[in-house]
């Protein structure tokens, strides 16, 4: 396991960070703790490490946002965002840049590099706030395919899939198979008139079968049973019966319908009626055949295809309109002729119908077989000559009218053709029901035929049965195998799964006890449950078992297990890396948790490198408290548009940075910096010896100044008599130095005029003089090394003391 | 405890698994090779799976 720590991180020009903040973690401070008010530019160091880790930022993948918007605003186009890493192993060292182009690239191009980062993309590194409970809200589905993506299982998902549908598949391929099988089996049961189906009840009905055919065998296997079916078959003569009576049903069946539903001779005699009355009357055809040629006309006009005003029967000119209402004029003159003519159109149509009714039935006489030229040649001839008179009829239902014309049905003699052919039908049905008679099977032969048609039809279904039983064997065996295959693999899953969940839940379960202690919960447990194949949460509270969480849990009790669910999953799955970055964890935290939050952190991980940004002072100073060794403290001062982020140092590195411009000589480079520390070491002792301030509101407290922290730190000494003991000459060599005292506010640079580099470093020495009063010479312990209930303290030997 | 799954990862756990499938006790041999194979040349999907044990018992 690989253990990669941050050797140092640079960020310059990236989000709201301006100009170049450096965090080093190569001295004694491991971890850093961030303080910095909102809209400070504290998240902007959360994104430098997804940013620098995925290759992008998540919440500035949405839409309306690019590249552009990781680079700071005033960037000029000839400079690079970047961001650097070094690494406790050198050889990772890495800068990621992005150019005015949108060009991103990582500087360091070596194998090992791009495998590191790769396996980094799959640990968790960042928790945000507004990501602490993406995991806890998660349906069971969705926590499961993150743990097991985090594990490194997302193979075996598809695997069960795929195994699970094969499953299926040949259990619905068996299923299909067993039930024709079955199906089968049941027909055989009931050829054999057994309860049951068995195979020696099989055997048994066909020895009775073959014993009635004259074959004494004994049968106790489907070859047996196909050699005695073959000599069954054998033992029969072939003959003709079978056929000639298959042959007479068929034609008995022909004419018994024939007779149930004869034809009638009704609609063509009406119609020949209403045909000869029109065509007697020449008013009425020369009527018809009028209305028939304006109908013409008026669809030539109105298709708009014809000569403009131009009639298109004469060719003479009129207007189009005028030529339409003529039109329309003398169609609707004689209305009753029309309606006359209409009905007997309807007439002519059923005539049609009726006389192609008759030819299709009469017609059916023609599939009989005949096989002695006698037997229906009567009732033939006469179909023959029913259908010429039917044809000769359908030609004059279509005739059109014509004066005087007329149509006589009675030369067809259609009407009682059809009562010969009626008569034709009866005798032929009586010679049927004869044949049939004489074709009859003995009683002895019947016995026979049924006994061979039962053997017969046995063999067939045992021959199929077997075949059946054949392909069902295999078909088992495989999904019993895959069965067996799916089962293990669902098992093996479960205890992986649960090996993890429960190596998490031990984490969780202390972490959020350490969080919530006292307060009656007993375990946390995350369960993998194998029938909703998810996995939940399971709050163990006074003995009482709550899932899920949000059921039971507040939003600040949510949170809490969000941030714990989050550092064992570190603990379990981070392999390369030894870090991790809380980005302002503590919203939403109550007040009485964020002790224990900060306490845990520090006791659980104190193996881990931790950079935690907060925007809460409060917290921050609990914290620092707790958080001392290999902990660096750091506070966004301020934060403008066009600088970005202003982080204070730790008091080392202000020490280190005093030290460094004193070298210098330089007053105006100096001064700045040595009264900023000089105020920050006062502010120190200040909270450490206890002294009373006036009460200010939030930030202002902090901006308290050297001239205000020296006198009132000698207000405190005085009240409590301290001066008795020491001297106080120190404060005034201090009060002395103006250029401490005497300037307006933070961010102004101290008045140097007349100041020589002499004067601040006269000042320098007298805050490292000041906090030795403090110390005891006897003991060397400082005032506050016994502290009594934070009010008296004193030295290790008691000899310095206070109040 | 860096490791959850102590000494194997998941992946070991899955080749182990299929390494071993001809052992797992009232396994058909022809099909535990099938999926064996299918799993190491990365087509172990439900469409080769099922054509693959057609294929064996249309050869039985």
């Amino acid at each position: 396991m690989s253990n990669k720590k941050i050797s140092s991180l640079t960020i310059n020009g990236f989000r709201g960070i301006r100009r170049s903040i450096s965090f080093d973690f190569t001295k004694k401070y491991a971890s850093a703790l961030v303080y910095g008010a909102n809209a400070k530019g504290k998240s902007s160091i959360g994104d430098a490490f997804e940013w620098f880790f995925t290759g992008s930022i998540s919440e500035l993948t949405k839409e309306g946002c690019t590249r552009d918007d990781y680079r700071h605003r005033l960037l000029g186009s000839d400079e690079e965002t970047r961001v650097s890493f070094d690494f406790s192993d050198p050889s990772l060292n890495c800068n990621l840049s992005l150019n005015s182009s949108r060009k991103q690239q990582y500087s360091n191009n070596d194998l090992a590099f791009g495998q590191y980062l790769d396996k980094s993309k799959g640990e968790l590194i960042l928790l945000r706030h507004k990501d602490l409970r993406v995991f806890v809200d998660e349906s069971k589905g969705v926590k499961r395919k993150k743990i097991s993506q985090l594990i490194g299982m997302e193979e075996w998902e598809d695997i069960r899939d795929q195994i699970g549908s094969v499953e299926n598949r040949l259990k619905k391929n068996l299923e299909d198979e067993k039930a024709k099988l079955e199906s089968r089996q049941e027909e055989v049961r009931k050829l054999i008139k057994s309860d049951v189906f068995t195979d020696s009840a099989c055997w048994e009905y066909a020895e009775a079968q073959s014993k009635k055919l004259g074959i004494s065998q004994n049968i106790n296997s489907l070859a047996e049973l196909e050699a005695v079916d073959q000599k069954a078959k054998e033992s029969i003569k072939p003959d003709d019966r079978a056929t000639r009576l298959a042959r007479l049903k068929s034609a008995e069946t022909i004419l018994e319908e024939l007779l149930k539903n004869y034809p009638q001779l009704k609609h063509f005699l009406q119609f020949s009626k209403s045909y000869n009355e029109i065509c007697s009357q020449p008013v009425k055809v020369l009527s018809v055949q009028l209305h028939e040629l304006l109908g013409q006309g008026k669809i030539i006009l109105e298709s708009g295809q014809w000569n403009k005003n131009v009639c298109p029967l004469c060719e003479s000119r009129f207007e189009d309109n005028q030529l339409l209402a003529h039109i329309f004029e003398h169609q609707n003159k004689d209305q009753s002729i029309q309606k006359e003519i209409g009905l007997f159109e309807i007439g002519r149509s059923n005539a049609k119908k009726e006389l192609q009714n008759i030819n299709s039935k009469v017609s059916t006489v023609s599939q009989l077989f005949i096989s002695s030229k006698k037997d229906f040649s009567s009732l033939k001839v006469l179909a023959t000559e029913i259908i010429t008179a039917l044809s000769i009829a359908k030609s004059w239902s279509d005739e059109k009218f014509q004066t005087n014309k007329t149509i006589n049905p009675a030369q067809l003699d259609l009407e009682n053709k059809l009562i010969e052919f009626g008569k034709q039908i009866k005798v032929s049905l009586e010679k049927i029901h004869t044949a049939q008679e004489n074709l009859k099977p003995t009683k002895d032969e019947k016995a026979k035929i049924e006994a061979f048609q039962n053997l017969k039809t046995l063999a067939s279904h045992m021959h199929i049965l077997a075949g059946m039983d054949a392909n069902l064997v295999p078909l088992e065996t495989q999904f019993s195998s895959i069965e067996i295959i799916s089962r293990r693999f669902q098992d093996l899953r479960r205890q992986t799964l649960g090996k993890v969940l429960d190596a998490i839940s031990d984490n969780v379960s202390k972490y959020f006890l350490k969080i919530h202690h006292g307060e009656g919960f007993d375990k946390i447990h995350l369960k993998f449950l194998p029938d909703e194949d998810g996995v939940e949460f399971h709050i163990y509270y006074k003995g009482e078992e709550i899932t899920p969480p949000r059921k039971f849990l507040s939003e600040s009790y949510l949170n809490g297990l969000g941030v714990c669910l989050f550092l064992a999953t570190v603990r379990a799955f981070n392999v390369e890396n030894r870090f991790i970055v809380l980005d302002d964890i503590i919203n939403s935290f109550d007040a009485e948790h964020r002790m224990d939050l900060a306490k845990l952190l520090v006791d659980e991980f104190s193996d881990y490198q931790l950079l935690v940004l907060t925007h809460d002072n409060i917290w921050f100073d609990q914290f620092r408290r707790l958080a001392k060794k290999g902990w660096q403290h750091k506070r966004i001062k301020n934060w403008s548009y066009e600088d970005g982020v202003n982080i204070e140092n730790t008091p080392g590195e202000q020490l280190e940075d005093c030290q460094e411009a004193l070298k210098t000589g330089q007053v105006e480079f100096a001064a700045p910096i040595i009264r900023t520390y000089i105020e920050n070491r006062l502010k120190a002792l200040s909270e450490k010896l206890g002294v009373r301030f006036r009460f200010r509101q939030g930030a202002q407290n902090e901006e308290r100044m050297c001239g205000e922290l020296l006198s009132e730190l000698r207000r405190e000494l005085n009240d409590c008599k301290f001066f008795s003991v020491v001297d106080d000459k120190i404060f005034n060599e201090l009060e002395a130095s103006t250029f401490i005292v005497n300037y307006g506010s933070h961010d102004r640079t101290p008045d140097v005029a007349g100041l020589v580099i002499g004067d601040v470093k006269f000042a320098f020495e007298r805050i490292e003089i000041l906090e030795n009063t403090f110390k005891c010479p006897d003991c060397a312990k400082f005032v506050w090394n016994i502290v009594d209930r934070g009010y008296r303290m004193q030295c290790k030997c008691g000899k310095l003391s206070l109040r | 405890m860096p490791n959850p799954l102590e000494e194997k990862s998941a992946n070991e756990i899955l080749r182990e698994f299929f390494e071993n499938l001809e052992k797992l006790p009232n396994i058909d041999s022809s099909v535990a090779t099938t999926i064996k194979k299918l799993w190491n040349e990365g087509n172990l999907n439900r469409d080769e799976v099922l054509t693959a044990l057609e294929l064996i018992r249309s050869n039985q």
